[in-house]
């Protein structure tokens, strides 16, 4: 009487835009290098005096300049902390703007703990122009209730590596320099991302 | 050494484009048009080329679904905006090729959101219960569960509008096929 899932899902594939569903053959490495050469111009395009237009990307310089970051992020994190930016309650900060062009350093909970800004809070308010979280907990010592995330007009789908806000969604939360953090350090707070907050930031 | 780094991350991220390429252009245009797709996929290669150091090398794709999953939730939301502010775009429903199965594209149609991404992925994407979970960002367990409710779902869509067309072209007075 009941259709076995093996049909079901055969029936399924009959209406599928895409048909056939047959698995596509990988593509050569030649024409993923092709496919990948616009995103390695938008990543090399990266505006920096100090070098060329095709800049590469060393792990030394990443380091460098996720050390920078840090310590760039915490600087206003501490300024932030005796007086509000937003008001009393409430901590303003904002998504990166445009499309985010540098390496992500690999997550790690090390760097994790070294975020001067990292808080839990669920989305709610979710406009083209901002996002507001009601924070239930902070994990660096903040004391706002409400942070307001701007999403500035230039904003990418890509710019915090696809972070996806939506209403009622719990989100774990990064920030330097006032910026959040893509790369993995802040994202929908899934059981893995929640364990490596605790990690990094026990007690 | 630096050079020799750079040089294994490329062909590294090489490796994982050739591999889920085509997948992941093929689950977006059964999501969306064909615009919205091209330049999802880009955003989607950045962030493969940027995270590429965090792509999991024994589930690359369903990872990769799952960045396109929230990139395209974005695009979308950005695209509601545009035609907010300007004028109404063309709008983007899920296409389906509905003339092969009338019936269960509107039972299709019947369902929630959520119930429907499973189904794709399930039977479009042919994803195991454990990859769609990885591209929900949901528990194994949570994903079986939830794949099962949803076919029993379909299902009862299915049989509501057999029961309700019993003198349909291809079937008996009895709701069976004619043909048997």
């Amino acid at each position: 009487m009941t259709e076995p899932d093996d049909e079901l899902r055969a029936r399924l594939s009959g209406i599928d835009p895409m048909r056939p569903t047959a698995t596509p053959e990988p593509l050569s490495r030649q024409r993923a290098a092709e496919i990948l050469e616009p995103t390695m111009l938008i990543d090399e395009s990266t505006p920096d005096p100090t070098a060329g237009p095709r800049r590469r990307f060393s792990p030394a310089l990443l380091a460098a300049a996720a050390a920078l970051v840090i310590v760039a992020g915490i600087l206003v994190s501490l300024s932030a902390r005796g007086s509000g930016p937003a008001g009393a309650n409430t901590l303003a900060l904002s998504a990166p703007g445009g499309t985010v062009m540098s390496s992500c350093v690999r997550f790690d909970v090390a760097i994790l703990r070294d975020m001067p800004v990292a808080f839990a809070g669920t989305a709610t308010a979710v406009t083209p122009s901002a996002v507001t979280l009601q924070v239930d907990r902070w994990y660096t010592d903040g004391t706002a209730d409400v942070v307001s995330i701007a999403l500035p007009d230039s904003h990418s789908s890509a710019s915090l590596d696809g972070v996806d806000f939506r209403q009622g969604t719990r989100y774990l939360v990064t920030a330097t320099g006032g910026v959040v953090n893509g790369c993995g350090f802040s994202g929908e707070a899934t059981p893995e991302l929640e364990a490596a907050y605790a990690e990094a930031f026990p007690g | 050494m630096t050079e020799s780094r750079d040089t294994e991350r490329r062909r590294r991220v090489e490796d994982v484009v050739a591999s889920v390429y085509d997948p992941l252009e093929r689950y977006l245009l059964r999501r969306t048009d064909r615009g919205t797709a091209e330049d999802v996929l880009g955003d989607v290669l950045l962030v493969i080329w940027r995270r590429a150091d965090d792509i999991p090398a024994d589930g690359a794709l369903p990872w990769c679904y799952a960045v396109a999953r929230r990139c395209l939730a974005n695009s979308l939301r950005g695209a509601q905006r545009r035609t907010r502010l300007f004028t109404r775009l063309a709008e983007t429903p899920p296409p389906v090729e509905d003339s092969a199965d009338p019936d269960l594209a509107e039972a299709i149609a019947a369902l929630s959101d959520g119930d429907r991404e499973l189904l794709r992925l399930w039977a479009w994407e042919q994803l195991p219960a454990r990859e769609i979970a990885q591209v929900l960002d949901i528990s194994p367990n949570a994903a079986s569960i939830r794949l099962h409710r949803a076919t029993g779902r379909l299902r009862a869509q299915l049989s509501s509008r057999k029961n309700r067309d019993p003198g349909g072209q291809l079937q008996g007075h009895d709701g069976t096929e004619a043909s048997r």
